[in-house]
């Protein structure tokens, strides 16, 4: 499942209203398929 | 989660974190100086006869990232809508071709880009809008000959006729998101086989299952 390809890091900014969110996403050390976080550019 | 007290009450299933946006539980982990909340999620597999290898963890205020350091990451931001949802401005379906084990070329089918990502715990797998559903199952009916088994009803899944480890393409196939909120062209794919784990369908047997999902725009998904 995602999380287990996935690791998230989520901030919530509780200073504003609405709360804002941000996550950051790295792919998982457990990871066993060929999941990918970046900019590669393929033809 | 939207509402304070969501899915209060409810029997924990696929790990249920029910804390609202406006929760003070969530004011509980804010920085003083900042008032920032950080919260970091991944999930191991568990084996069943051997031993974990993984880590499974859910960090509030804080996150255990030091394995991450330097790593290649994505970083977005919600839209400003209290939803804690993720602005697409690109998504498709398809495969990567790798040489020698390095990526060397792509096809993805561009797919609507309108409904933005929620992340969550307690959804298993991936859920698609009835449109996005029934594109990703015609290319999963082509890619299968016909095998799989696609339900494009309320909680509808698709079912391969055997066990996962039949099926070989699970790496190759993926998800590719652009979020409109991400910096310097960095993109996520999220392969295909994320979604397929084995289910147990009586007499011993098991069947693969896509978990993805078809999300009805009428009725609300099952717990």
């Amino acid at each position: 499942m995602f999380f287990q390809e996935f690791f998230v890091v989520f901030e919530n900014d509780v200073s504003q209203q609405p709360v804002a969110q941000t996550a950051t996403v790295y792919v998982n050390t457990n990871s066993v398929y060929n999941a990918y976080v970046g900019n590669e550019v393929l033809p | 989660m939207t509402t304070d007290n969501w899915l209060y009450s409810e029997n924990g299933a696929a790990g249920i974190i029910g804390m609202g946006p406006g929760s003070r539980f969530w004011y509980g982990f804010a920085d003083p100086e900042t008032n920032k909340v950080t919260y970091s999620i991944e999930l191991e597999r568990i084996p069943l006869f051997t031993p974990s290898t993984g880590l499974n963890q859910i960090s509030f205020g804080g996150a255990n990232d030091a394995a991450y350091t330097g790593k290649p990451s994505m970083m977005i931001a919600d839209n400003d809508d209290y939803s804690y949802s993720y602005e697409l401005s690109s998504f498709g379906f398809g495969i990567v071709y790798q040489t020698n084990g390095v990526d060397s070329s792509e096809y993805f089918a561009p797919q609507p880009t309108e409904y933005p990502v929620i992340f969550t715990t307690n959804f298993v797998g991936l859920g698609l809008p009835a449109d996005v559903y029934q594109n990703v199952t015609s290319y999963l009916e082509e890619m299968t000959s016909g095998d799989i088994d696609c339900s494009a009803t309320l909680d509808g899944i698709c079912m391969l006729p055997y066990e996962c480890n039949h099926y070989t393409n699970f790496e190759s196939y993926a998800f590719k998101f652009g979020f409109s909120s991400a910096t310097n062209g960095t993109y996520m794919r999220v392969p295909l086989g994320a979604f397929a784990q084995d289910l147990s369908v009586g007499g011993g047997s098991k069947r693969c299952a896509i978990e993805i999902s078809y999300l009805d725009s009428l009725q609300s998904q099952s717990n």
